[in-house]
């Protein structure tokens, strides 16, 4: 019965003409399914996005001795990997990583760089040219050998090693080979690298931050086999989980920081450094281990013997250490979430006074807000080094580059730009290094997760702290741009890297957070993900799947606008329809018909032709019925009619049919091509407002144009679209009504700041100042 | 002198990897929207503070030098130094004359206004120039989306691409 009062609505002031567009196509409905998108579910791979129950990875446990040569600046390594085949098929041969190849002269990264734009073909591109054509920077093997330390058959191919084994390994079996390497450690000063050493002339020192230092298992996995693509640049790596033993021996005055935890204090701490540690066990700040004036002491002359620190490492998928005798060290035991955490951080002198003040405080706070919103920490130990690296990730390690000027003193930008650094990077030990996404295939996976979770935390470091990603309306301005492409793109093919793979997904998870599905909904399935795939290998459909499974919203349409697409949003207001209820009552409802008709202009013809003679006026015979009728008096049938229409109403209807509302259809646009919830402040003429979120499923029928019934308690006096800018709306030209060109921030800029009357009024003002100051003054 | 500039430039360069994935975020991205009435181009860019700050205390050695948004002498270094990396060259190979409207802060993002005025209806020929922040930071990317009436195409500077041309529309 609902529907047959609507269908007694009639227009007041327009009509509505629901325009006859063509339907969507099948590759164009944006709530077509992932489905066909997304691989076939397996018993590895499970329908709700958790692992299967025969879910499967590799293991790689590592044994490994290392020499730092200082004055060759050379790494000389021998390791014993043992390789546990868990997937259910047999091995013919194994992929290891070499990844410093990447830096040989004719490596893919090398060679595919594409020309520069002629004009602009400098000197200095010239001299990168020439100087890469004899660098050699890459892993050099000098033994391949099986657990008896007999020669097994190998290949490098480019920055891949392959080594044949002489019978294949079974599912469910294990081996054990050795290799042995050097490595030439790279000048970070001078190559910007994720591995290097810097060299201080002015003490004669270097720090050296040392990763993809070894040969490392590629991954091989139930979604790709082996990951064994080129290493090029971008697509960093795809590793597998083990335990490491790894003694590192360097110069006796270095000190080492690295993954994993220190197995013999007693070797190479001295007795003050473990009393220290003592201390800083039960501390509540970070305490220094080496302080600086040691640290500068240790500077001036270089030790004759050499050390060896031993370190172990459970279930990482990587190691990475530094080594300097400059360093400074501060450490505390940080309790998180139940766990505790030795939060160090090593650098030398010239951080300071930023680094003692800020680093190991940013990793506390990095543990605390991470594991909230994931899993606690749960590695012993999170280290931050400063050294020529910008920012490098690696388990329980990180590499943070930003230092003050010489004279101590630092910018905003150095102090802001640290800080947020360290919670990144310190971040990265939750995603990728636990929750082990594929770096060489998706750098959204885990940039951008890390950067949603990187804004998580700054805006808990302080009040209006300098976030750069996160807020919707910083991606604007790429999301238009016409250089683009989705973020479901692999890692060395994407376009606007910094935007592609951190901001725009960072940017996608925070709104469907705040504005989707609402921190409550969103926070459990988040959580839920990285619960899931703690320790495993997630793949993007694993996310997609299990933000669904855990939360009861399809968000088919949301990945395939955000992240397989590269349009943007942009939701306009078309037009807005004022109803009115029919009251049945033929009085009334004709009377204000004829008002209508009364208002309408008569035809030129007729007012031009008012002094014709008529030929109905020369001969009155001519009038009959018709000449009088008029189908809008009220007749005695109406009136029946209508009373029987009113009779056949049920009492709740006849009160609907008094209902005191005002009917508006608010049509809305899809400009942008992201469908979106629309979220709708309506402000009343009576004062008050309220904001109205409807769903993005409003645009289910019709992705482009849809219609929306509001029944208002009182006239709507104006409306706007997404009045807090939270859905990243590209055009806010279209989201006002009645229509309020929204001015460009030029445009703005220029009317409200630029006021030349304002502007010659206080020139004339201060002309006469001075002359009033003249008067003013005793003669 | 400058020779040797070149030199260790590119030693810096070499094996050019942008490695740091932490943050490559030196990017300032900004609209330059045709106005068909003046023939000109209004220019908004947003990039951040801090890099802003960073290098104008460089070149002036104003250590305490901050954007507040206010201080006319601080905004005297901003359009100084804008106006000297953001220019638009004629065809025949003059410079369009920029009028600087002003600069604003939001946040951590300082807004930048220019008009250009081109004095011509045809854009065929016009060289954009932005080289902001360029010199200070390695893996600077400016990026502008230039638009006229529904068209819009994005430009992007780098070290080695510091000009691009104007559509032909």
């Amino acid at each position: 019965m609902v529907s047959r009062i609507f269908l007694l609505l009639v227009l007041l002031f327009t009509t509505i003409t629901v325009a006859q567009e063509i339907p969507p196509t099948y590759e164009q409905d944006p709530f077509r399914q992932l489905d066909e998108l997304l691989p076939t579910p397996s018993d590895y791979r499970a329908a709700s996005g958790a692992p299967g129950h025969r879910y499967w990875q590799q293991r790689a446990d590592y044994d490994i001795n290392v020499r730092l040569v200082e004055d060759r600046n050379a790494l000389i390594g021998e390791e014993t990997i043992t390789y546990h085949n868990n997937s259910p098929m047999p091995l013919e041969y194994l992929w290891l990583q070499l990844d410093q190849n990447r830096f040989e002269p004719d490596s893919r990264d090398t060679t595919t760089r594409t020309t520069p734009r002629l004009k602009q073909f400098t000197y200095k591109y010239l001299g990168e040219l020439l100087i890469r054509e004899d660098f050699q920077g890459g892993h050099k093997i000098t033994k391949v050998t099986d657990a008896d330390d007999k020669p097994l058959d190998h290949a490098v191919i480019e920055t891949m090693l392959r080594i044949d084994l002489p019978k294949s390994l079974p599912s469910g079996g294990q081996v054990t080979f050795n290799i042995g390497w050097t490595y030439q450690i790279i000048d970070a000063k001078r190559v910007r690298v994720r591995s290097g050493h810097e060299y201080f002339e002015e003490d004669g020192n270097s720090i050296y931050e040392l990763a993809q230092w070894f040969p490392r298992m590629c991954a091989y996995t139930d979604v790709n086999g082996w990951q064994n693509k080129q290493f090029i640049r971008r697509g960093e790596f795809s590793l597998e989980f083990g335990d490491y033993r790894v003694a590192i021996t360097t110069p006796d005055d270095h000190i080492v920081s690295s993954t994993g935890v220190l197995q013999n204090p007693d070797a190479v701490l001295t007795e003050q450094q473990r009393e220290r540690l003592k201390q800083a066990e039960t501390a509540e700040v970070p305490q220094f281990i080496v302080t600086p004036e040691e640290a500068k002491a240790n500077e001036k002359e270089k030790g004759k013997g050499e050390k060896t620190w031993v370190f172990q490492a459970e279930n990482v998928r990587d190691f990475a250490w530094a080594s300097s005798r400059k360093f400074i060290w501060d450490a505390v035991q940080h309790t998180s979430h139940g766990k505790d955490v030795w939060c160090m951080s090593y650098y030398p002198n010239e951080g300071e006074p930023l680094w003692s003040k800020y680093s190991t405080h940013s990793i506390m706070h990095t543990l605390d807000v991470y594991s909230r919103y994931t899993f606690p920490y749960p590695y012993p130990v999170a280290i931050s080094v400063n050294g020529p690296v910008g920012g490098m990730e690696y388990p329980m390690i990180c590499f943070n580059g930003p230092r003050p000027d010489k004279d101590g003193t630092y910018s905003k930008r150095i102090k802001y730009g640290l800080i947020s650094v360290i919670i990144h990077e310190v971040g990265h030990n939750y995603f990728p290094m636990i929750v082990n996404s594929d770096e060489r295939q998706w750098t959204w996976i885990d940039e951008g997760i890390n950067s949603f979770l990187q804004y998580l935390a700054e805006k808990e470091w302080e009040t209006d702290y300098p976030s750069r990603r996160g807020p919707a309306k910083n991606m604007v301005e790429y999301m238009v741009s016409t250089d683009q492409v989705p973020i479901m793109t692999n890692s060395e093919s994407i376009l606007q890297f910094g935007h592609n793979a951190y901001g725009k997904p960072a940017t996608a998870l925070n709104i469907l957070r705040e504005t989707i599905m609402g921190r409550e909904l969103f926070d459990y399935a988040f959580k839920k993900f990285s619960q899931r795939w703690m320790f495993k290998r997630p793949e993007p459909a694993d996310l997609f799947r299990t933000m669904e499974d855990a939360s009861s919203i399809d968000l088919d349409w949301f990945w395939r606008g955000w992240f397989y697409t590269t349009n943007h949003v942009d939701i306009a207001i078309d037009r807005v329809h004022l109803l009115d209820l029919d009251s049945l009552d033929p009085d009334i409802e004709k009377a204000e018909d004829k008002a209508k008709r009364d208002q309408e202009p008569t035809e030129i013809t007729e007012t031009r032709n008012s002094d014709v003679k008529k030929r109905t006026e020369r001969y009155p015979d001519l009038i009959d019925f018709y000449n009088h009728y008029d189908p809008l008096d009220v007749t005695v049938n109406d009136r029946e009619e209508a009373a029987k229409l009113i009779k056949n109403l049920k009492d709740d209807e006849k009160a609907l049919l008094k209902t005191q509302r005002q009917f508006y259809a608010i049509d809305f646009k899809n400009e942008g091509g992201v469908i979106m919830p629309i979220i709708l402040k309506v402000n009343y003429e009576n004062g008050t407002e309220e904001t109205l979120r409807l769903p993005a499923e409003i645009w289910r029928s019709n992705s482009k144009r849809i219609s929306k019934l509001i029944l208002a308690k009182d006239r709507i006096a104006s409306l706007q679209i997404d009045p807090l800018e939270e859905t990243a709306d590209a055009n806010l030209d279209n989201n006002h009504w009645p229509s309020r060109p929204v001015k460009s921030r030029f445009k703005l800029f220029k009317y409200k700041d630029k006021n030349p009357m304002r502007e010659a009024k206080e020139a004339a003002e201060a002309e006469e100042k001075p002359d009033r100051k003249e008067e003013a003054k005793p003669k | 002198m400058r020779a040797a500039t070149f030199i260790l430039l590119s030693l810096l360069a070499l094996v050019t990897t942008p490695t740091t994935k932490a943050h490559p975020h030196n990017v300032s991205i900004g609209t330059a929207e045709w106005i068909e009435e003046t023939h000109s181009f209004e220019v908004s860019i947003k990039l951040s503070v801090e890099d802003l700050e960073e290098i104008l205390i460089k070149q002036t050695k104003q250590k305490d030098l901050i954007l507040d948004g206010k201080s006319k002498p601080a905004e005297a270094l901003v359009k100084t130094y804008v106006l000297a990396h953001l220019s638009i060259t004629k065809p025949d190979g003059t410079m369009v004359p920029a009028k600087w409207i002003g600069y604003e802060i939001d946040d951590a993002t300082a807004w930048l206004y220019i008009e250009f005025p081109l004095g011509t209806p045809k854009l065929k020929g016009h060289v954009l120039q932005n080289n902001l922040l360029i010199d200070a930071f390695e893996q600077q990317v400016n990026m502008i989306n230039v638009t006229k009436g529904k068209r819009r195409k994005t430009l992007k500077f780098r070290k080695r691409d510091r000009t691009q041309k104007l559509p032909i529309w």
